[in-house]
């Protein structure tokens, strides 16, 4: 073979796409150590916050302030029937309504705006009594109830905050002492461990962010890049052979996440298991296209560091539905990641239902990869 | 070519005629490298980085292109290998256009950078980085048959079994470019293109490189493109292009150079005096009949001359005796390679300072 140059050169983009694939996968293996911290770290994390039973509640003040809230609203005061004088409770609703950063979304019966929190439309709902005007100017007390979705760590005290703050104005309003008017809260949905409320930020934030770090390595750290460029394999089979094998990587990692959870500490999931372990692919890409991108833009291995760092603050504080003020969840993925996991794995909902939050990481991710290809594109590097 | 002699405008105005090198066959012979007056320009430069440049080399031979570091050497390279495109002029790398049809052209040439930093991945094994970047132009070829290739070429550059298995990264210089190289060859090329393939090396390991290289071209029949700034590789060339300050000086074999440029087929007279100066030097040059003189150790120097006879002789130690200084031992020589570039580079560098002068007085 050697002497007669026969060879053949058949072409075969498909399998030279795989093989970059596997190099890729390759170079992470030959790394054990940060295959360890990749894969080993998070699934530690999972254990010890699994280990671990409810701590006490902190005050959660600081975060719930200036974030905005729907809440649905279900009345059914008696009242009502009455319209001249404008009933009480739709003068407190008014006032609930009024306070910033509240959007109210009325609804006829309670199994209406639980269906709302269902679908992730509001974060809770309040009902207000058949008897609350009665009550109010009998002198008796009257409550207001309200549910607020469980998987939503922040939405009982948002809820509550607004509850409380409009009471507080309507008392001084219509002169009402502090015993006249209250509320009882209840969650919709059964908390039973800390892990339980700190998977999906758990999971997201480890597949988002770890994507994030090795794709911002995957290009300014793969000295011998360009040379592969000077073979027949294009930069589109380059980039997305990337974004594929680190995706595939953090599914791994997402199988662990999920697994211990499930086999170890008698997680229950009420959706497809299978199908929850797809979505997580979805994190994942965001995390890596986006680490890929600032890659690309990068000259030194030391800016692609620092590329990670702002890439995950901006990811983390902006997009963990934990800090956010604003409407920026719209554009970040782990919020809408987490909102899936829930919807597919606590609400056992499927993926028609998810879509909503799930087209936002499609677009997310598809961006920076696009962005992450032109930039490679542009590149005119030589070796 | 087809053996007859060939004018080749060198760039600068004058042609040099390149005759065919005598162990050359005679048969037609197809060009693997044909370079046409080509013009490369940057931004950031008003002046062309190159200019002009015409050269080819057939099919079979080893070409090496040398000059000093800012000659140009890498930007014709990298139009060789089309990541630059010329501003003017044309690209031919076995029979393919690079300019206008690059992506096929890849497929054509193997290429070894000067780093192997950025040419094969220190994670992985020779055989695993042969096999990847095999993989990446023989995609539709079975796995199997690539990593027979890739074992074969590895043998062929002296690896063992158990070294083909050694990660890269616990190799030394000599074994990763030799790694490199068979990278470059893996997907059997019609030419392999190195650039300074022998520099960070030491002498053994230069010229172990070489030897490999031109075993490579003598069992694979590859043809073999050189860019350096070393001049050992001049013997191991069929032809040699000269670079300067972008332009092509000399073009051709690189022994009819030495005899047609150098007077007496470049036959010199080597002395060895008991102490040598700049003054010593000075004073042979003011020999009529001397042409050149080069200093070619601590306290040798060759002197080139029209003729190289007894008279001649007699005359360079009456200068040895005239600055007061002992000839220790009197041979004859014959010019290698780096004499003749020394000189001719030499001559080039006084040719452009007087351009140089002209213009300003013009101005």
């Amino acid at each position: 073979m050697m002497g007669s140059r026969g060879i053949s050169k058949r072409e075969n983009a498909l399998a030279r796409f795989f093989t970059l694939v596997r190099k890729e996968l390759a170079i992470i293996w030959s790394d054990k150590q940060a295959l360890a911290i990749v894969m080993i770290l998070p699934a530690l994390a999972v254990v010890a916050i699994g280990a671990t039973s409810i701590s006490s509640t902190n005050s959660v003040d600081l975060l719930t302030a200036g974030r905005a809230v729907n809440i649905g609203v279900v009345n059914e005061d008696t009242s009502l029937g009455n319209p001249n004088p404008v009933p009480l409770s739709v003068d407190y609703i008014n006032i609930l309504g009024n306070l910033s950063d509240v959007t109210l979304t009325m609804y006829n019966n309670t199994s209406e705006a639980n269906q709302s929190v269902w679908y992730e439309h509001t974060i809770g709902f309040i009902v207000i009594g058949e008897g609350f005007e009665t009550n109010i100017t009998t002198g008796l007390p009257t409550y207001i109830t309200f549910y607020s979705d469980a998987l939503y760590v922040l939405a009982e005290p948002l809820i509550a905050n607004k509850v409380n703050d409009a009471i507080t104005i309507f008392k001084q309003q219509y002169g009402y002492n502090a015993n006249d008017i209250t509320y009882n809260t209840a969650n919709l949905f059964q908390v039973n461990s800390a892990l339980f409320v700190n998977l999906p930020l758990i999971l997201t934030l480890t597949l988002c962010a770890s994507g994030l770090m090795l794709g911002c390595q995957s290009v300014v750290g793969d000295n011998p890049l360009y040379r592969v460029a000077l073979s027949p394999a294009t930069k589109f089979e380059l980039i997305t052979s990337k974004v594929t094998a680190y995706t595939a990587l953090h599914m791994v990692s997402a199988l662990l996440l999920l697994g211990i959870p499930l086999l170890g500490f008698h997680m229950y999931y009420r959706g497809d298991f299978f199908i929850i372990w797809m979505l997580c692919a979805l994190p994942a890409f965001c995390g890596v296209s986006l680490g890929v991108f600032f890659s690309t833009l990068c000259k030194t291995k030391l800016q692609g560091s620092q590329a990670f760092l702002v890439g995950f603050m901006a990811i983390f504080i902006l997009g963990s539905g934990l800090f956010l003020q604003g409407n920026w969840p719209i554009i970040f993925p782990m919020v809408h990641n987490q909102a899936v996991f829930n919807i597919i794995a606590y609400k056992g909902l499927g993926i028609v239902q998810a879509w909503p939050q799930i087209w936002p990481q499609l677009v997310f991710g598809g961006v920076f990869y696009v962005a992450a290809l032109i930039m490679l594109y542009l590149k005119k590097e030589a070796v | 070519m087809s053996g007859e002699d060939e004018i080749v405008d060198v760039g600068n105005g004058t042609a040099c005629t390149v005759e065919p090198a005598a162990q050359l066959p005679q048969t037609p012979q197809r060009r693997i490298i044909d370079v046409n007056n080509i013009t490369v320009r940057v931004k950031k430069l008003k002046q062309p980085i190159v200019k002009n440049a015409t050269f080819f080399s057939n099919e079979g031979e080893i070409l090496g292109i040398i000059g000093e570091t800012g000659a140009g050497k890498t930007t014709i390279l990298r139009c060789l290998t089309g990541q630059m495109k010329p501003a003017t002029g044309t690209v031919v790398v076995a029979g393919i256009d690079v300019i206008h049809h690059r992506r096929d052209a890849i497929k054509r040439f193997g290429y070894v950078p000067q780093l192997e930093l950025v040419s094969i991945y220190d994670q992985f094994s020779a055989i695993q980085n042969v096999y990847y970047f095999g993989k990446m132009y023989l995609s539709g070829v079975p796995d199997d048959a690539i990593r027979t290739r890739a074992r074969e070429l590895l043998f062929i550059l002296g690896f063992k079994e158990d070294l083909m298995l050694k990660h890269v990264a616990a190799m030394s210089g000599g074994e990763k470019k030799r790694v490199s190289i068979a990278v470059g060859m893996i997907h059997n090329p019609d030419v392999l293109l190195l650039d300074e393939p022998t520099t960070g090396l030491d002498v053994s390991l230069r010229i172990q490189i070489l030897n490999y290289l031109k075993n490579l071209n003598k069992k694979l029949g590859i043809s073999v493109v050189i860019v350096s700034h070393d001049l050992e590789i001049a013997q191991y060339c069929n032809r040699i292009v000269l670079l300067d300050g972008g332009r092509i000086i000399e073009f051709g074999d690189p022994e009819v150079l030495i005899s047609t440029f150098l007077p007496c087929d470049g036959r010199a007279i080597k002395l060895e005096v008991t102490e040598l100066s700049e003054e010593v030097l000075e004073t042979f040059t003011q020999v009529p009949e001397i042409k050149y003189v080069i200093k070619s150790g601590r306290n040798d120097v060759k002197i080139f001359a029209e003729n190289i006879d007894r008279e001649m002789i007699s005359k360079a130690i009456e200068v040895c005796d005239m600055v007061g200084i002992g000839v220790k031992s009197i041979t004859l020589d014959r010019a290698d390679f780096t004499s003749y570039y020394r000189i001719r580079a030499k001559l080039e560098k006084e040719r452009v300072k007087k351009e140089e002068s002209a213009k300003k007085e013009l101005t």
